[in-house]
């Protein structure tokens, strides 16, 4: 008894210490975490509630209770505004950006000649993804783009557009179409790494599914809903997070670079309420779409 | 159960054969038209970009000039590498951008294998902690961290030895010290993508180096990381991508170190005011002439990952089939 309880009591220890040895590799973010985030944080959080002056060149804060967080609700004139704007504009483009990167990773799956070149191409936008070189493109260049895809896709060959008529859609959807595919260059260049991620999460299904999907006569429809969108649901998830990280540091984020103006005119504290309102928000809605995908997402048990 | 003659038969596996093909063919056309128009619209900027670089200003308002220039010049590159103070901004992008990336990789690789190999208290928690670190957007804690760095003093232990803390603003280290410490540009994606590769390695791997007396560095330097050859490159490729293209943290901790992409931006203000007070000799002040310099200025900050890309455009592509990102 005693025997077996020493021989237990070593066993723990050993599997300890192995895992103090995983502290250790992780060491480095907790230090990094604790100096670099959170005591950042922290002040972070503090400062939104002063008013911060300056004397030699050091901060001097003024408690003022909530009234940075009363000046951004209710006398600024644009910040309430920019923020509901940055959420009615991710929200839609955060469904279309997946379910189009969701599309073009099964289309660049497929077997085709060429298809290395459609990969290359596709993920270009992953490598060009910096700010300031789109803003020299500027927006002049983004609405030429734009017009040259809608052009492309409508007024050039007419197809799709006769074929919708044809199809007897209302014009309320044509309209639709017509505004998603004149967004295209803004989808395609904003959708390269979750387009990487899903292409990654097709290529990890075993092909051996796929087989017996096929000696069982199923179509591809039916594979495509039993097999491909379970086996790369999860996968989702990353691309929600991946897109609104993505939206922090965009060139065109209103209100990122409403922020970062009043932390240029030195509104410290206004800035630090902005933000961090802005982040609960974010948190608000990851959690709401957490919830919403978590029981439909299946995870295949390894 | 009717019965169909064999003959019959033959015929409906015809018909549907035939369907088959037509299908098949019709889905290749959509395709192909898919990713060609698709691909051009991805092109187009870049397209635009080289060729608007090499026009005189006649080319560029002329409407009968719309890709090929009529005369290629190379005074917009001149002027951009004049404005730009391109080579030191070159240097010194090459620099942050390589050495970043790689304390970037390395500590990523480190925590990512600790997260995905060990079992210890509050592991979990920590990891959620790590994509908690990527979903508050970098605006929140910049002024703090802005401060930190301009007096920087952990522990007091610079105070202790010279009385005051130091500035690391405008240093490199201000730059080097989150990236080796898992705090870098997104390193939560890196973290993340290292513990999912890492954990889809077979147990017995590790257990036989550990009967053959590997440490914990050893398995990890020696067994772990030989096999992750593609997931290293693809991190690296990205992390050496996305600190170079990154404006904003060079511009908040290392302004004075002009990076590319602060110095192009440094160049359009530049061209803003030429444009207004029409003395700078060296750019008229005509305004196509100077968007033929910024994009001849953003075509040259670009060149360089363009290039590296290119060139590494296989193993990239490569590294997606081995599924490196997914795990």
């Amino acid at each position: 008894m005693t025997e077996q309880k020493r021989k237990r009591r070593t066993i723990l220890t050993m599997e300890r210490r192995w895992g103090l040895a995983g502290v250790a590799f992780v060491s480095p973010f907790i230090i990094g975490f604790f100096m670099l985030f959170l005591f950042p944080a922290i002040t972070s959080v503090r400062r939104a509630f002063v008013d911060v002056t300056w004397d030699q060149g050091r901060e001097v804060w003024t408690p003022v209770g909530l009234d940075n967080f009363q000046h951004i609700f209710f006398r600024d004139p644009e910040y309430l505004q920019l923020l509901i704007d940055y959420f009615m504009q991710m929200l839609p483009q955060l469904v279309i950006v997946l379910i189009f990167s969701m599309f073009i990773a099964l289309m660049l799956q497929q077997n085709f000649r060429g298809r290395t070149l459609a990969r290359a191409i596709f993920f270009v936008p992953v490598i060009v993804s910096s700010g300031i070189v789109m803003n020299i493109l500027g927006n002049d260049l983004t609405n030429q783009a734009a017009q040259e895809s809608t052009a492309l896709f409508m007024n050039e060959n007419r197809i799709l557009m006769d074929l919708m008529i044809d199809a007897q859609l209302g014009a309320g959807l044509i309209e639709m179409v017509i505004g998603i595919i004149s967004q295209i260059f803004d989808l395609a260049w904003r959708s390269g790494v979750q387009i990487l991620i899903f292409l990654s999460a097709l290529i990890a299904i075993p092909k051996s599914f796929y087989e017996a999907s096929t000696i069982e006569g199923a179509s591809a429809w039916s594979t495509y809903w039993k097999i491909t969108f379970p086996m790369i649901s999860p996968y989702i998830l990353v691309c929600v997070v991946y897109t609104i990280v993505d939206s922090f540091t965009d060139y065109d984020n209103e209100l990122i670079n409403y922020i970062y103006q009043n932390i240029r005119d030195l509104f410290y504290g206004t800035a630090s309420a902005m933000s961090w309102v802005y982040t609960l928000a974010v948190f608000v809605v990851l959690g709401i779409i957490l919830g919403l995908t978590s029981r439909r997402v299946f995870y295949m048990v390894d | 159960m009717h019965f169909v003659k064999p003959s019959e038969r033959a015929k409906i596996n015809k018909d549907a054969l035939k369907y088959k093909k037509v299908k098949q063919a019709l889905w290749t056309i959509t395709r192909a038209v898919l990713l060609v128009g698709i691909g051009y619209i991805i092109l187009y900027p870049i397209m635009f970009m080289l060729t608007m670089s090499f026009m005189t200003h006649m080319d560029i308002v002329s409407p009968a000039v719309v890709w090929i220039p009529r005369e290629w010049v190379l005074t917009n590159y001149r002027n951009a590498i004049e404005l730009m103070g391109f080579l030191n901004a070159f240097r010194a992008s090459i620099e942050l951008s390589l050495v970043t990336a790689f304390l970037q990789t390395v500590s990523s690789a480190l925590i990512g294998y600790g997260f995905a190999r060990y079992k210890f208290w509050g592991r979990d928690v920590l990891f959620g902690v790590v994509i908690l670190t990527l979903l508050v957007p970098p605006s929140t804690i910049v002024i703090s961290q802005i401060l930190q760095m301009r007096f920087f003093d952990p522990l007091g232990i610079f105070s202790l030895f010279t009385g005051e803390p130091i500035n690391l603003l405008n240093r490199r280290m201000a730059l080097y010290l989150p990236a080796a410490l898992g705090m870098g540009l997104r390193s939560g994606i890196f973290i993340y993508m290292f513990r999912q590769y890492f954990r889809g390695q077979p147990k017995e791997l590790e257990d036989a180096a550990r009967v053959d007396g590997c440490g914990h560095i050893g398995i990890f330097a020696r067994v772990m990381s030989p096999n992750a050859g593609s997931i290293y490159l693809t991190v690296l490729l990205f992390a050496i991508v996305w600190n170079w293209n990154d404006y904003y943290n060079a511009l908040m901790f290392v302004d004075r170190i002009q990076t590319l992409p602060v110095a192009l931006s440094v160049m359009r203000d530049r061209l803003l005011q030429a444009s207004q007070v029409a003395h700078l000799g060296i750019v008229a002040a005509d305004p196509y002439t100077q968007a033929a310099s910024l994009m001849a200025g953003a075509f040259l900050s670009l060149a360089p990952v363009l290039a590296m890309y290119v060139i590494l455009q296989r193993y990239f592509t490569e590294s997606v089939e081995r599924s490196g990102i997914v795990g």
